[in-house]
């Protein structure tokens, strides 16, 4: 399905971050740095994104709600982990509360190292991402002719 | 408007009354926290009003021990509260809200409270450095006071002879022992008061140093 | 007699920036009820100090909220300052001024941009951030970073920045200030915009100080508190400083206040710029805090007033480190404002408090 790669919309959500690099992803979506000219939307709703950009190191209340999220987006679907926090844990990685890097929730297939991570880190993040979701789409489409 | 900062310790039996106190004077109370020790959880109160700022400890308290709400007069300190009930294991009763120690959910219990070996090995090592410290300061005194004044008697006695100069004690030698005897004594007064005065400027300088070590040690 | 309902608010929603949620207990389309639930961000990072010592805690109070970053790490170091009885040098206090107030400046039109956002006027939330980038900029040729900026360290700052570079910040500055009063006269003369924000979450001023309000929320209400009259650490330079207060009680006050508060602050910035001395930046500090010394400091953040406590022990790891941030003051201002309001005006109200989440639970 190569229109979702030439328009991807993302869904941002915050797993106990400092807020750096939240406000980076809106800055990456803002006429600074301008994503949307690649056709990314910021959407609410998990239903209609593609890529989902989570940062922050993520913490015991908020496993089962990154949880639901991925859940609840259809395939094909790609997994950003943006800052250091979102990679391995980052700073707070020996704190009580924090588990560690969202791959201890759900599978991450690129990981956007920096704190806070920086927009144009972010840009080439979602179009490594982007590439991804090609791949997985072609799978999809694959498996569906290989079943039909 | 300049601002002071002050530290109290409080009982705890005189909490509520201070907080009457604060709220009818039209204090805002802006913060309450815990700090673990080894005698209990400290709850620290801060208030303040107008640039002055007061902080109000009170030590020791133990978990079995119910602590009273201020929220009926600050209902601000209601994050406060239940995150040292969550965190410290502190027992507050008569929150007008309470989270009933689920404000964070966490996986730990009472996490603050828990103090790790390695950080606890540290501490005692700092402390046992301190003593020693302290007691060497200590020793390092008495001693000198003690030999300061054999010393003094010795030397003034030296200082007295050596200031006399050769041809000086020829004349000596040759007065009438009576006056020879005046002269001396007048010689060894003045000697005296020389080396007062040395002895004094430098023992000033001492106890400078000493003094300034031992505001250091009772920070307290 | 309408029938309740409960609609559950966050913690995933594309106006919330953080994770907080909301049990909204509501009748037909007005709010009776508001029950907040947090702890999504809590990290537990004040129990670091026993693994970092004063030094390196540094990096992680910067780290507790990625837009009052500089405010952190200035209020930590001066807290660490005075327990440990260091003078910092005159020109080390101008520079973090200057940062901080550049600070609050990007701060508040963020927010700003975020609350256009939150009432659906989406070109403007763009406007503002375009504008915001410029002060990013300035950021990251100063110090090297956007958002984190490690800065400040315990006894002055870790790089000076040129008279030269200095003047050329000057000028940027005014040039921002100029742009900067389009947006203003969107926000205060706009007729959608007045509709969404005149007479919603009022709070008395009575009510203000009995909840213990902090920062613009409250001087909304007109209460007067602002720690820079206080005139601590470089504030004590300002020839003349006086809090931006309001009586209108509402939302559009508050936007009000935030808006004036970035014509002061760039005020501000070209006093302290233009009278700043020559000298050193840092003093070096050895040693550790003595056991048992405390220190308590407070800072006005963009966000309200903030409060720092440091309790030492004798090692060079500190026995308590507290901050208090100016949104847990806030959060039953919120509740309170939020009873009885309409469905639509949830967003408005909860953005209003400027909620930082991530400082309330660090």
């Amino acid at each position: 399905m190569s229109f979702a790669s030439k328009s991807p919309w993302v869904i941002h959500y915050d797993a106990s971050s400092c807020n750096g690099c939240d406000i980076e992803v809106l800055a990456a979506l803002c006429p600074g740095y301008d994503a949307e000219r690649l056709g990314v939307i910021n959407t609410g709703n998990p239903k209609h994104a593609d890529i989902f950009l989570v940062t922050g190191s993520v913490n015991e209340q908020n496993i089962s709600v990154v949880k639901e999220i991925y859940n609840q987006m259809i395939e094909p679907k790609v997994v950003i982990a943006c800052g250091c926090c979102a990679c391995t844990g980052g700073v707070f990685h020996d704190c009580y509360n924090v588990l560690g890097g969202v791959d201890k929730a759900i599978p991450v297939d690129v990981y956007a190292p920096g704190c806070a991570v920086r927009p144009e880190a972010l840009i080439d993040a979602i179009i490594e991402g982007v590439g991804i979701l090609d791949e997985k789409a072609k799978k999809l489409k694959s498996a569906e002719k290989e079943q039909a | 408007m300049t601002r002071s900062i002050s530290f109290t310790d409080i009982a705890l039996d005189k909490l509520v009354p201070l907080a009457q106190e604060k709220h009818d004077g039209g204090w805002r109370c802006i913060q309450m926290h815990c700090v673990t020790t080894d005698n209990g959880i400290d709850l620290t109160y801060t208030f303040d009003q107008d640039g002055v700022m007061e902080n109000y400890r009170v030590r020791g308290v133990q978990e079995s021990v119910d602590v009273p709400s201020l929220q009926p007069f600050f209902i601000s300190l209601f994050p406060f509260e239940n995150e040292a009930n969550e965190l410290f294991g502190v027992n507050i009763v008569n929150m007008k809200i309470d989270f009933g120690g689920h404000l964070y959910a966490l996986a730990q219990s009472k996490p603050m409270t828990i103090i790790s070996p390695a950080q606890k090995a540290a501490k005692d090592k700092a402390a046992k450095i301190a003593r020693a410290k302290a007691a060497k300061a200590a020793k390092a005194n008495i001693s000198a006071d003690g030999g300061k004044q054999a010393s003094s008697a010795r030397s003034s006695q030296d200082s007295a002879n050596a200031a006399i100069p050769a041809d000086l004690q020829e004349k000596l030698n040759h007065m009438s022992p009576e006056k020879a005897q005046k002269v001396r004594d007048a010689i060894a007064k003045r000697t005296e008061k020389q080396d007062q005065h040395s002895s004094a400027s430098s023992s000033l300088q001492k106890s400078t140093n000493e003094s300034s070590k031992s505001t250091t040690k009772e920070g307290k | 007699m309408g029938k309740k309902t409960i609609i559950p608010f966050g913690p995933q929603h594309p106006v919330l920036p953080e994770p907080l949620h909301l049990d909204l207990v509501v009748e037909d389309e007005k709010v009776v009820e508001a029950v907040p639930q947090i702890g999504f961000v809590h990290r537990g990072l004040e129990k670091l100090t026993e693994t970092h010592d004063y030094n390196q805690f540094i990096y992680i109070a910067e780290r507790i909220c990625g837009i009052c970053a500089f405010g952190h790490s200035m209020g930590y170091a001066e807290t660490i300052e005075s327990l440990m009885h260091v003078e910092i040098p005159p020109r080390a206090q101008y520079l973090r001024v200057i940062l901080h107030e550049l600070s609050r400046m990007h701060s508040h039109i963020l927010w700003l941009g975020l609350a256009a956002d939150a009432f659906g006027y989406e070109s403007l939330f763009m406007h503002c951030w375009r504008l915001r980038e410029r002060i990013l900029d300035i950021f990251e040729m100063t110090t090297g970073g956007r958002v984190i900026l490690s800065a400040v360290v315990v006894g002055g700052m870790v790089r000076d920045i040129s008279n030269e570079m200095l003047a050329d910040v000057r000028t940027r500055v005014q040039s921002i200030h100029d742009e900067y009063q389009q947006i203003c006269n969107t926000f205060l003369n706009d007729s959608s915009v007045q509709s969404r924000l005149v007479g919603v979450g009022v709070i008395e001023h009575d009510d203000a100080v009995s909840l213990g309000m902090v920062g613009p929320f409250a001087r909304a209400s007109n209460v007067n508190n602002d720690v820079r009259s206080l005139g601590n650490g470089g504030y004590g330079q300002l020839s003349d400083f006086q809090p931006t207060l309001d009586s209108g009680c509402d939302c559009y006050a508050r936007v009000k206040v935030r808006l004036q508060e970035v014509s002061q602050s760039a005020r501000i910035i070209d006093e302290m710029i233009s009278h700043i001395p020559d000298g050193d930046i840092s003093v070096k500090v050895k040693g550790s805090p003595e056991a048992g010394a405390q220190a308590a400091n407070t800072l006005e953040q963009p966000r309200g007033e903030c409060y720092y406590y440091a309790l030492g022990n004798g090692t060079k790891y500190l026995d308590r480190m507290r901050m208090r941030t100016p949104t847990s003051q806030n959060l039953a201002g919120m509740a309170q404002a939020l009873a009885g309001c309409d469905l639509a005006d949830v967003n408005m109200i909860v953005l209003t408090i400027d909620p930082c989440i991530s400082c309330t639970e660090r």
